[in-house]
C-alpha cells in the first residue's frame, strides 16, 4: 500500500514536469496553429546545456537556468523567423514535415557534438531523499516539480494579467478578428514561439537533474507531449495541467504495478483510446477545425 | 459527361504511359549491368536503393494520394522481417511463405488501427500510427521468449531460390528491383483505377468525396492495407539479406523518416516521385555516411537540412514540377492548398 502511496506521489512530482513543457507545445499549437515535433529536442538541447554548465562550469542547475532561458528564447526566435516562417501558410502536414526536419537536425547535431553516450548529471545532491510523512521523496523530483509548478503559475499570469497575454489568447479563439484589432501577428507567434521553447528549456534543465541525457532522448518528450495535449485537448492550458498529471501518474504507477518498460506502451495504448473515444481531448481543441483536425 | 467518368476509372492500358517510365526503366537498366561486375559495396547500396525506394513508393500510396501520413510504417517493416525470420528459423518455413505471412499479419495490425483512427483526422491518424510503431517495437523488445528482445535473431545462411537467399550480391539487387517493379507497378494500377480515383478523392476533400458517395473510410483502409503489406515485404527482403535483425535495425523510425524524405524530394502523390528521389538521394547520403562513418550523424544532418529546405522551396517535389510545367498529366499538389485555409480564415 505504501509502495503505490510512493509511485502516486512520484508520478504526480513528474507530471509537474510534464506540464511544464507540454504547456510549451500546447501554446505554440492554440497561438500560432504550428504542430512542433522538435520541441522534445529542445528539452534534449537544454538538458545537455545543463549538463556541460555543471561538468564544465561546476554551474548548478537550477542557477544554470538564469543562463539557459534566454538561450532558449533566442533559439526559440531563430527557429520561427527562418525556418517556420516560410511555411506558416502552407499546408499543416508541410509544417509537421518541417518541423520533423528540423528535428532530425538538432539531434543529429547533438550526436555530431557530443556523441550518443548515456551521461547523467551526478549533482552533489542527487540521491539526496526527503520525509514526507511515512512517504520517500527524492530531492531533486521534489525540486523540480516546485519549480516546475512555479514557472506554470507564471505562465498562466502571463497568459491572463499582461497585455500579451491577452494578445496571445485572442489569436488563440480567432486569428482574422485578432489582426483586425490592430495586434501584430508575427510579433505574437515570435513571442509565443520564443515562450514554448522558454518552457521547453526550464523542463529540460530540470531534467536534466534526474533523467539520463542523449541524443533521440527527446523522441520520448515529445510523445509525452502528444499524451498530455490529446488527453487535455490540443490549446487547452487547463487540459495540459490535467493531462500532465495523468501522464505523470500512469507512468510511474504503470511501472510500479507492471514493469516500466512497458510504461510507454500503456500510455500510447491510453492516448489511442482517448483519441477515438473523445477525439478533441477532456477540455475540447483549439481552432480544431483549422487545421483539419475536426 | 458520364461517358468521361467511365474511361477515367478503366485500368487499361495506352501507349501513352509509356513515356512516363521509359526513362527511368532505362537508368535502372543502365545500372544493372554495371552491377554485375562492381564491387559489393556497391551492389549493397544498389540493394537498400531498391528496398528504400519500394517502401518509398508504398508509404505514397497512402500518405501522397490519400493525404494520410504514416508515422509507423516502421512497425510493419519490422513485423515483416520478424515473423518471416521467426516462421524460418523455427520451422524451416521458406521465406516466400513469411511474405504472406508477415503481410497478412501486417494487414491485422493494420486493420487494427485503421478501424478506430480512420475516423481522425490528419495529424491525429499520424500520431496514432507512430504510437503504435512505437508500442509494437517495445512489445518486441520486452517479449524476449519469443523475439530474443534487443539480442536480435540470426538466419542461417542457406543460399537457394526457395530460402530467398543467394550466393551473389546481384541476385538480391534483382529480387529488390523486382520488389521496386512490383511496388511501381501496383500504385500505377490504383492510380488508373476507381479506387485511385476515390483515394485522390478523399485527400482533397473528404466531406465532399463521402457526399459523393465514395466509401471513405473503407477506400483509406483498403489502400493503408496494401501499403502496409508491401512495407512487411520489404522487411522479409531486408531480413534475409543482412541475415540478422535486431529492434533497433527494423524498427527504427529512421526507415518512416527515409521513405518521406525521398518521397517529398520526388514529390507526394505521383507515380515516379519516390523512386526519383530515392535514386537521387540515397547515393548522396550513402557516399556522405561512408566519409564521416555511421556514428558521428553527419548524413542525419543533411536528411533533416534537405528535407527543411526542400519543404520551404518545393513543397511539390521534383516529379510535381515537372507534371506541372509539361501538363502532360495534371500537376497534383499533396494536400491542402494554402488558399483553401486563406478560404476558410475569411468565410469566418
Amino acid at each position: 500500500m505504501l509502495e503505490i502511496g510512493q509511485a502516486i506521489v512520484a508520478g504526480i512530482l513528474l507530471g509537474g514536469v510534464y506540464i511544464l513543457f507540454s504547456l510549451g507545445f500546447t501554446l505554440v499549437f492554440g497561438v500560432g496553429r504550428i504542430i512542433n515535433f522538435a520541441h522534445g529536442e529542445l528539452v534534449m538541447l537544454a538538458m545537455y546545456g545543463s549538463y556541460w554548465a555543471f561538468i564544465l562550469g561546476g554551474i548548478d542547475p537550477i542557477i544554470s537556468l538564469v543562463i539557459i532561458t534566454p538561450i532558449m528564447f533566442l533559439l526559440g526566435l531563430v527557429i520561427l523567423q527562418f525556418i517556420i516562417k516560410p511555411v506558416l501558410n502552407a499546408p499543416a502536414l508541410n509544417q509537421v514535415f518541417v518541423t520533423i526536419g528540423l528535428m532530425i537536425v538538432l539531434q543529429s547535431v547533438a550526436l555530431i557534438l557530443w556523441s550518443a553516450d548515456f551521461r547523467m548529471l551526478v549533482i552533489p545532491y542527487a540521491s539526496k531523499i526527503i520525509f514526507l510523512g511515512p512517504l520517500r521523496v527524492s530531492f531533486t523530483l521534489l525540486l523540480s516539480f516546485i519549480v516546475a509548478l512555479f514557472v506554470t503559475f507564471l505562465l498562466v499570469c502571463l497568459l491572463k494579467l499582461t497585455l500579451i497575454g491577452k494578445a496571445m489568447r485572442a489569436l488563440c479563439q480567432d486569428r482574422l478578428a485578432a489582426s483586425l484589432m490592430g495586434i501584430n501577428i508575427h510579433r505574437i507567434y515570435l513571442f509565443t514561439f520564443a515562450i514554448g521553447s522558454v518552457c521547453a528549456g526550464i523542463a529540460g534543465v530540470l531534467l536534466s537533474t534526474f533523467y539520463t541525457i542523449f541524443p533521440t532522448v527527446g523522441l520520448h518528450f515529445i510523445i509525452i507531449a502528444f499524451v498530455v495535449v490529446a488527453l487535455g485537448g490540443l490549446g487547452n492550458v487547463t487540459g495540459a495541467i490535467v493531462g500532465g498529471l495523468i501522464v505523470g501518474l500512469i507512468e510511474t504507477l504503470s511501472g510500479y504495478l507492471i514493469s516500466p518498460a512497458w510504461a510507454p506502451v500503456i500510455y500510447l495504448m491510453i492516448f489511442v483510446i482517448v483519441l477515438i473515444l473523445k477525439p478533441a481531448g477532456l477540455f475540447g481543441i483549439v481552432g480544431a477545425e483549422e487545421v483539419g483536425l475536426k | 459527361m458520364k461517358d468521361n467518368f467511365a474511361k477515367l476509372g478503366k485500368g487499361r492500358f495506352s501507349l501513352r504511359e509509356i513515356p512516363r517510365f521509359g526513362p527511368i526503366l532505362i537508368l535502372i537498366l543502365i545500372a544493372l549491368p554495371i552491377a554485375s561486375s562492381s564491387s559489393k559495396f556497391y551492389l549493397s547500396i544498389l540493394f537498400s536503393m531498391f528496398l528504400y525506394a519500394g517502401v518509398s513508393v508504398a508509404w505514397n500510396l497512402i500518405a501522397g494520394y490519400g493525404g494520410q501520413v504514416s508515422f509507423g510504417h516502421a512497425a510493419f517493416f519490422g513485423l515483416g522481417a520478424y515473423t518471416s525470420t521467426l516462421l524460418f528459423t523455427k520451422f524451416g518455413i521458406s521465406p516466400w511463405i513469411g511474405i504472406l505471412a508477415g503481410g497478412f499479419i501486417s494487414c491485422l495490425f493494420a486493420t487494427m488501427i485503421g478501424v478506430p483512427c480512420f475516423r481522425l483526422r490528419g495529424l491525429f491518424f499520424a500520431l496514432s500510427t507512430m504510437a503504435f510503431g512505437l508500442a509494437v517495437e517495445t512489445a518486441v523488445i520486452n517479449l524476449p521468449k519469443l523475439t530474443k528482445g534487443s539480442i536480435g535473431l540470426f538466419i542461417l545462411f542457406k543460399p537457394g531460390v526457395k530460402n530467398l537467399m543467394f550466393e551473389s550480391a546481384v541476385a538480391y539487387a534483382y529480387v529488390a528491383l523486382a520488389f521496386l517493379l512490383l511496388t511501381v507497378f501496383i500504385t500505377w494500377l490504383i492510380e488508373r483505377s476507381k479506387l485511385g480515383y476515390q483515394l485522390v478523392a478523399v485527400r482533397e476533400d473528404e466531406e465532399a468525396a463521402k457526399m459523393l458517395g465514395v466509401p471513405t473510410t473503407l477506400v483509406k483502409q483498403i489502400v493503408f492495407n496494401i501499403s502496409v503489406f508491401l512495407t512487411s515485404t520489404a522487411g522479409v527482403l531486408f531480413a534475409q539479406y543482412y541475415l540478422f535483425i535486431d529492434p533497433t535495425s527494423v524498427f527504427t523510425w529512421l526507415i518512416v523518416q527515409k521513405a518521406m524524405l525521398f518521397t517529398i524530394i520526388g514529390g507526394m502523390g505521383t507515380l515516379w516521385g519516390p523512386v526519383v528521389g530515392t535514386l537521387l538521394l540515397m547515393p548522396l547520403l550513402e557516399v556522405i555516411r561512408l566519409i564521416f562513418g555511421e556514428a558521428v550523424g553527419f548524413y542525419l544532418l543533411l536528411y533533416g537540412i534537405i528535407l527543411i529546405l526542400g519543404i520551404i522551396f518545393m513543397p511539390m517535389g521534383i516529379m510535381g514540377i515537372l507534371a506541372s510545367r509539361f501538363k502532360r498529366t495534371k500537376a497534383r499538389p499533396n494536400m491542402i492548398s494554402s488558399d483553401s485555409v486563406q478560404t476558410v480564415l475569411e468565410d469566418r
